[in-house]
């Protein structure tokens, strides 16, 4: 082997890169060069300060509650593995139960010494903790199915918004140049403005704000800087994976359930899934499965009256305006928008929801629609937790936006909602919600 | 550290925390820029590795902790649409100006200056160097966390070194070579 200076088995050698075998055969090739010996120690001498200089910069730590979540869940599999634990550790879990049940009886004290939210009461705090499914008297409104269409009399309506004029969710036009506002979404007559469109990349980042500004900082944010559809995709729900098709890779659903702070509204959640990674996927990169994707629902001025999306505030302005996101395999969006039945509505499809996107390196515009069920919603307290879940922490956006759209919304009546939908929560995210919410009630909401 | 997690997944979790959840939030906090969002990342991690067959010898645990942490904050910059993180990071991070180079500097100084040199390196570069020297992943761990090859690797690392050290120099401190086990 002839070896110079800017080799980099000179680097893996001086790293304590190679196996035995390797490392003699570059020792031999050294041998008593004296450039190369230097070069060695070189590489090792500079190895070491990078060691101790980077290794020294600071490290953060997991919250107390991710700790938390973590340690629950390692202690669930271990109670599923063994069946039986330590007398120690009953002994231990008993302490901690007790000390919970302390902490949550201090906190439920104090209160009880806060004034009231307002005369009425919160109308959400009713919402009763449902352990077991109870038939509504309407029955269940289960999640009406997908339906691919071909392309032919595909509605396009969006693709003529991209460009300089700024698009709004609810699909209007605002003037070029026009400034952003962060009024909320109004209520749209179905009849004159039938169509809203959303795209799918939405982040959490909102969330993340809000959550820093009320643990950290004992603060509210600011309204503008509540995205209500950010908080509310921050967390992950119990969806059913839809089937695994390479070619068809976003499903959509939907239901409804009675509006908890608008008597008289419906609720219509809007569910789209990708299709569900590998099994082996959080080994593997993010894999891309649909792009330039966008959802476009068109309400029936025959069973809605208005509608009004929830979140999505303000304009969609810029280059991005009306491009659609990237999805990965295995992510969900979930969509609200509040409704005002039509008089006399009949069971008629409420809306019909059309997604678009490409698949990747497929240059052809895919197509799918559904056709959402109308009829008689059933009671929000009959609604799935996941259902309930989303619409109080979009309840609590309200609030935080001092939305005029709130309705009887109160952080007090959100709080006892989100206790009664907690479901499945492996990550703790809806408990750190809960949290999120105890902390907010001590500080002065705009309610 | 214990292999198999046994019939103790509780004490393997803590375990496995303890070494790795600092470096791991280092990391993700390097790729995202956010430390609120790095901690859900990490946190993320740990809660697949439970979900996992937890059947690991621990150079590929620590393999996998860090594939599946870098994977994930990819997957959360391609949401926002930075296609390129690593590069922006280094857009966002590189100094206003490269530091001259000096024969001594030292201490605190020598720190804040390497660091900003590193910086300034290209991001594939940066990041195999850190993961070298700052959580001490071997070459060919390095190569399982990135979808590089073991020579690429060893080759960015080489350059990476060879372009500091003309801005710095060489410590006065030499090391010794050794083999990889």
């Amino acid at each position: 082997m002839k070896l110079t200076r800017d080799n980099p088995i000179l680097t893996a050698y001086a790293l304590g890169e190679l196996d035995p075998a390797e490392a003699a055969e570059v020792r031999t090739a050294i041998g008593s060069d004296e450039s190369l010996l230097a070069e060695v120690e070189a590489i090792c001498a500079q190895a070491g300060e990078l060691e101790a200089q980077l290794t020294a910069e600071p490290m953060g730590r997991l919250s107390n509650l991710q700790r938390a979540a973590l340690v629950q869940r390692a202690e669930e599999i271990d109670r599923a593995t063994i069946g039986s634990y330590s007398p120690d550790r009953q002994r231990w879990l008993g302490v901690a139960a007790a000390a919970v049940l302390l902490l949550l009886a201090g906190v439920m004290g104090i209160w009880a010494l806060l004034p009231s939210s307002g005369p009425t009461g919160p109308v959400v705090a009713s919402v009763v903790p449902a352990p077991a499914p109870t038939p509504s008297p309407l029955g269940p409104t289960p999640m009406s199915t997908p339906t691919q269409v071909d392309d032919r009399g595909f509605f396009d309506p969006w693709h003529a918004s991209v460009g300089s004029a700024t698009l709004r969710p609810d699909g209007t036009q605002a003037e070029p140049g026009q400034s952003e506002s962060f009024n909320d979404n109004p209520f749209c007559p179905a009849a004159e403005l039938p169509g809203s469109t959303f795209g799918l990349n939405v982040d959490d980042a909102s969330y993340r704000h809000i959550h820093h500004l009320i643990f950290e900082e004992s603060r509210l944010p600011e309204p503008s800087s509540v995205r209500i559809e950010e908080m509310i995709n921050h967390f992950s729900y119990n969806y059913t994976p839809p089937a695994t098709d390479q070619t068809k890779p976003l499903t959509v659903r939907t239901d409804l359930a009675q509006c908890p702070w608008a008597k008289d509204r419906v609720l219509l959640r809007v569910v789209v899934q990708a299709r569900p990674g590998q099994a082996d996927q959080w080994a593997a990169p993010p894999e891309i499965i649909a792009k330039d994707a966008r959802v476009r629902v068109v309400f029936n001025p025959a069973a809605v009256a208005k509608w009004r999306l929830i979140g999505f505030d303000g304009p969609l302005s810029g280059p991005d305006a009306g491009l659609g996101g990237l999805i990965a395999a295995g992510r969900s969006l979930t969509v609200l928008y509040e409704l005002a039945p039509a008089d006399n509505a009949k069971s008629a499809s409420a809306c019909t929801v059309r997604a678009e996107y490409r698949l990747p390196g497929e240059a052809r515009l895919r197509k799918l629609a559904l056709r959402a069920p109308g009829g008689a919603a059933r009671r929000f307290e009959d609604a799935s937790e996941d259902f309930r879940f989303a619409a109080t922490v979009a309840g609590f956006g309200m609030i935080l936006r001092n939305s005029p759209y709130k309705g009887t919304c109160t952080a007090a009546g959100m709080l006892d909602a989100a206790e009664a939908s907690l479901g499945d929560d492996p990550m703790g995210r809806r408990s750190e919600f809960v949290g999120v919410l105890r902390e907010a009630c001590m500080l002065p909401l705009a309610e | 550290m214990t292999a198999v997690p046994g019939d103790n997944v509780a004490a393997w979790l803590q375990e496995v925390m303890d070494k790795h959840e600092g470096p791991l939030l280092r990391y993700a906090e390097r790729i995202l820029g956010d430390a609120d969002r790095a901690r859900d990342v990490v946190q993320e991690t740990f809660m697949r590795l439970l979900e996992s067959d937890r059947s690991f010898d621990s150079g590929h645990l620590v393999s996998w902790l860090y594939t599946v942490c870098r994977n994930r904050c990819l997957d959360i910059c391609r949401k926002e649409r930075r296609m390129n993180p690593l590069n922006e990071y280094t857009e966002r991070t590189r100094p206003s100006c490269e530091p001259a180079p000096e024969a001594v500097v030292s201490g605190r100084e020598q720190a804040v200056r390497v660091t900003d040199a590193l910086t300034a390196l290209p991001a594939n570069q940066q990041e195999v160097l850190r993961l070298r020297f700052q959580n001490s992943l071997s070459y060919k761990q390095i190569a399982g966390v990135t979808g590089l090859s073991v020579t690429n690797v060893g080759f960015l690392i080489h350059t990476g070194m060879q372009r500091l050290r003309k801005r710095f120099g060489v410590p006065r401190q030499p090391g010794r070579p050794g083999e990889r086990q």
